[in-house]
């Protein structure tokens, strides 16, 4: 075969017949009477491959434009016809039908669009119509939906079935419902014409809003603040629940909820916290209502600002209680210890409905805060009471009280000490209280006093309990001291009854001695007033002992504090009364003189004795009185009028004990007769049992003298560091730096800073006078 | 006494008043002396700003002084002293121009400004 060429030959592309115009309508033809066919459900007679290939035919032929508008046109009519039908059902029935027309439309759609679907990837896209699915909705909307037989009813019987569902009333299946309101969604969706925000949702926002209104303001008028809150509460819920059983598109959610936050909470906010009797303002005078409260609180959340009441209520209330117990404890009703307990009540209380009612919300939590702050510190007393109350506790509050006790009742204390904002008047008076019980041996316990100082030291630091803690030390060297003492002392009897020198020992008495540290304690300058001889030579011969021990350190006797046990023997012999009086220095010095002589006066007293007059005229009266009547007053009343007054041992002085204990009096009634102002010896250290300090609410004195050092320890240390710093800006530094302490007012740093540039520490800026400059 | 009126030639600029001013107070110390008895410092306060201050602020200003019975006040300091003629000359009305929270003047100011309320 060497020449069988092969030869390739083209043929010609068997092209199918060209489909004409009359041919396309034949197969168009074809086509509608199968959509007829689909649309009378009887498709299951029909050959999805060979409609599908009819239609890929025409499209492929270049009729997709008459394709198109053949179904367009087809399925209008079938629409038409539907909604006929459907504009004669009467309103009971209604919703059903449409809803089962609609439903049968969206099966005959999904046929029809997969036998069309070559042309909706073709001829559709490329000519930008809308797909066959989207217009066979759109077609939908126009033709069925948008019939006035149809939309009107149809809107206003979901309408109706929502107020139904709303009064309560049974309603029927809302899968009816349900369907309709997804229909107009689909149909909005298809081709954006918003039929479901036009036709129902707006109208649905607008009767809702017009109801919840209503509802709302009858309701209040008629209900208590609790009834209403579960009221709205329950309406909350329902709609929820209706917005997700109706499948309510997304986008109506949240102007539904809006509506109900306005209507129902923000419009009557402030009512539901002011209601007579029922409000949030009377719920938090009742110990009952913290649930209900709490239920508001729930509710309120919603509209954050509403919440914003029920704060200021709770504010308006604790200052308003605090007042009260402030103005009780100003006037003389309740004495300090009760004024505390009252503080401390009420901080569980409110503390309490804080956390439950307000689930312990932050922002409440300081508001709380602040409102205590703002009573207490109103009255510059509450530093003084809470030191006194506390004082009580250790004193004999907490006796018998356990380790977990103990550190609560002190914890609670420390929560009211941290809203004083004048916490160094309250370290002052603390400590003068604790240098009475140390000394006087009246603690109720020493873990108790030691729990204390731990949880101050928590609180502020270091430098706030070292002193305390110094005491502390003094007083457990000081019983070292005395152990030595007493060894040293019966040595030297030993030693003198070995030397048979009887002398010394006879005239001596026997002394416990505290010896403190004058840095800790607080400071008494009272000079020494003239003890008796025995006395004396006690004193010295301790003193000896110990400066022996610890040369250069210097003794000085503080004679202002400390006790006595005299032995006093009354009546005529044979029928002597012997008893022991337990007195106090003073009160000794007093005494001793009337072994000498039966009767003084006070301004013999008062010579010989040289104890300072507000004193001796307190210590003398003390042994006036009707019950402990050692001394008889020569001149008539309580007081002590005049400097010739005479004193008279009592020698008919009976008591059924053998021991008597002989009380000081107060201040106060010594001043009655003296008429003497009272501020003179208020830094003597007394401290008052009803919380008053000489002079209404006044910070004592050394604590203002700290405070002027601190003012400018603070002022001068921040000037180095900056060297040169703004008025207003030193004020705000220093301020802050002693915040933890004390308030210092501006008007006060200016004046310490003023003081300052006297002194040449500072000065002011040459071009500005509002600007100081550290002086080297 | 009579020497100063006859030291201050008027056509002194503030700045340099103002030093003569200072120099009148630091002058007149006694000893070791930083402060001037309030007496004093009334008494050259007028001579010194006779002609060029205000009478009527001057005449309150030392009326103040007089009346007052704060005891810090018994002596008068250089800080005061220099500051009255500042606040002379940059706060004319109190009511409008006194600003006591932004502005440092001496408290002495402050109490004399609030004397002036109460009138």
């Amino acid at each position: 075969m060497a020449d069988s060429k092969k030869k390739f030959t083209i043929k010609p592309f068997i092209t199918h017949a060209q489909v004409d115009r009359k041919g396309a309508e034949e197969i168009w033809a074809g086509l509608r009477g199968a959509i007829d066919e689909i649309h009378d459900r009887n498709a299951s007679y029909l050959s999805f491959e060979d409609l599908y290939r009819s239609a890929y035919n025409l499209v492929l032929q270049k009729h997709g434009a008459f394709l198109y508008d053949g179904v367009t046109k087809k399925l209008s009519m079938q629409l038409l016809s539907a909604v006929e039908r459907l504009a004669e059902i009467p309103d009971p029935t209604l919703l059903e039908e449409v809803s089962n027309s609609f439903n049968q439309h969206h099966i005959t759609m999904v046929m029809v669009r997969d036998i069309l679907m070559y042309m909706d990837r073709t001829y559709v896209q490329q000519n930008r119509r809308k797909p066959i699915y989207e217009l066979g909705l759109h077609l939908y909307r126009v033709t069925v939906w948008e019939h006035p037989q149809v939309q009107s009813r149809v809107t206003e019987l979901l309408l109706k079935a929502i107020t139904d569902e709303r009064a309560g009333l049974l309603t029927d299946d809302r899968s009816l419902l349900k369907s309709n309101l997804t229909m107009l969604q689909e149909l909005g969706d298809a081709d954006d014409s918003n039929v479901y925000e036009r036709d129902f949702e707006n109208i649905f926002l607008g009767t809702t809003q017009e109801f919840y209104r209503n509802e709302s303001t009858s309701f209040i008028s008629t209900n208590t603040a609790s009834d209403y809150v579960n009221k709205a509460k329950a309406r909350f819920q329902e709609e929820k629940a209706r917005t997700s059983a109706l499948s309510l598109s997304p986008t109506t959610e949240g102007p539904l909820n809006k509506i109900l936050e306005t209507e129902l909470i923000e419009r009557h906010a402030l009512t539901l916290v002011q209601m007579e009797n029922s409000g949030f303002v009377a719920m938090l005078k009742d110990d009952t209502k913290i649930e209900d409260m709490r239920n508001m609180y729930d509710l309120f959340v919603r509209v954050p600002s509403s919440l914003d009441y029920l704060r200021d209520a709770l504010s308006e209330q604790v200052k308003s209680d605090g007042k009260a117990l402030v103005a009780d404890q100003e006037k003389g009703i309740a004495d300090a210890p009760t004024f505390v307990r009252g503080v401390l009540k009420m901080r569980e209380r409110y503390g309490n409905i804080v956390t439950t009612s307000f689930r312990g919300e932050k922002k409440t939590i300081k508001r709380l805060k602040e409102s205590f702050v703002d009573f207490l510190n109103a009255d510059a007393r509450a530093a003084s009471c809470l030191a006194i109350y506390v004082d009580e506790l250790l004193r004999s509050g907490l006796k018998g009280a356990t380790e977990a006790d103990v550190a609560a009742e002190l914890n609670k204390v420390i929560i009211v000490f941290r809203y004083l904002s004048d916490k160094d008047v309250f370290e002052s008076y603390y400590k003068q209280h604790l240098a009475k019980r140390l000394l006087s041996g009246r603690s109720v316990s020493d873990e108790a006093e030691k729990s204390m100082v731990s949880q101050l030291k928590a609180e502020c630091g270091n430098h706030f309990t070292s002193k305390l803690e110094g005491m502390f030390k003094d007083m457990s060297i000081s019983k070292e001291t005395r152990d030595a003492y007493k060894l040293h002392k019966r040595e030297k009897e030993q030693q003198s009854r070995d030397s048979n020198n009887n002398e010394n020992i006879s005239k001596m008495v026997d002394i416990e001695v505290d010896v403190l540290t004058t840095g800790y304690w607080p400071s008494q300058n009272v000079p020494l007033c003239a003890l008796p001889d025995p006395v004396k030579k006690s004193i010295d011969q301790f003193s000896v002992f110990y400066l022996e021990k610890h040369s250069g350190r210097k003794l000085s006797w503080q004679t202002s504090t400390g006790t006595a046990e005299i032995r006093a023997t009354f009546g005529k012999a044979p029928k002597l009364r012997r008893h022991d009086l337990c007195v106090s220095t003073y009160q000794m010095c007093i005494l001793a003189l009337f072994n000498e002589r039966s009767t003084l006066t006070l301004r013999e007293i008062r010579s010989e004795t040289r104890i300072p007059d507000m004193e001796l005229r307190r210590h003398l009266i003390s042994l006036c009185t009707p019950k402990h009547r050692i001394l008889r007053k020569g001149s008539k009343g309580k007081g002590i009028n005049s400097d010739d007054d005479t004193f008279t041992f009592n020698n008919d002085f009976t008591s059924k004990l053998k021991r008597v204990r002989i009380p000081l009096v107060s201040m106060k009634e010594t001043s009655i007769a003296g008429g003497r102002d009272m501020a003179e010896n208020a830094a003597a250290g007394d401290i008052m049992k009803d919380g008053s300090d000489g002079g209404a609410g006044s910070i004592p004195g050394p604590v203002e003298e700290d405070r002027r050092h601190l003012v400018e320890a603070a002022t001068v240390r921040i000037m180095k560091a900056r060297k040169s710093a703004h008025h207003n800006d030193l004020i705000a530094e220093v301020t802050k730096q002693l915040s933890a302490r004390f308030q210092p007012s501006p008007q006060f740093i200016k004046k310490r800073i003023e003081s300052l540039i006297e002194r040449e520490y500072l000065e002011r800026a040459q071009d500005d006078r509002r600007i100081y400059m550290y002086v080297a | 006494k009579a020497l100063l009126p006859a030291l201050d030639p008027g056509f002194l600029e503030h700045s340099d008043f103002r030093d003569f001013y200072k120099f009148c107070f630091k002058f007149n110390l006694h000893g070791t002396h930083k402060t001037h008895e309030k007496d004093l410092a009334i008494n050259l306060m007028e001579m010194v700003l006779k002609e060029r201050i205000d009478k009527e602020r001057i005449e309150t200003f030392c009326s103040f002084l007089k009346t007052t019975k704060d005891p810090t006040y018994e002596r008068m300091t250089l800080d005061q002293w220099s500051s009255f003629l500042e606040f002379c000359v940059e706060v004319k009305d109190l009511k409008k121009d006194y600003d006591e929270e932004n502005s440092a003047w001496p408290t002495l100011i402050d109490d004399y400004v609030e004397y002036m309320e109460n009138q």
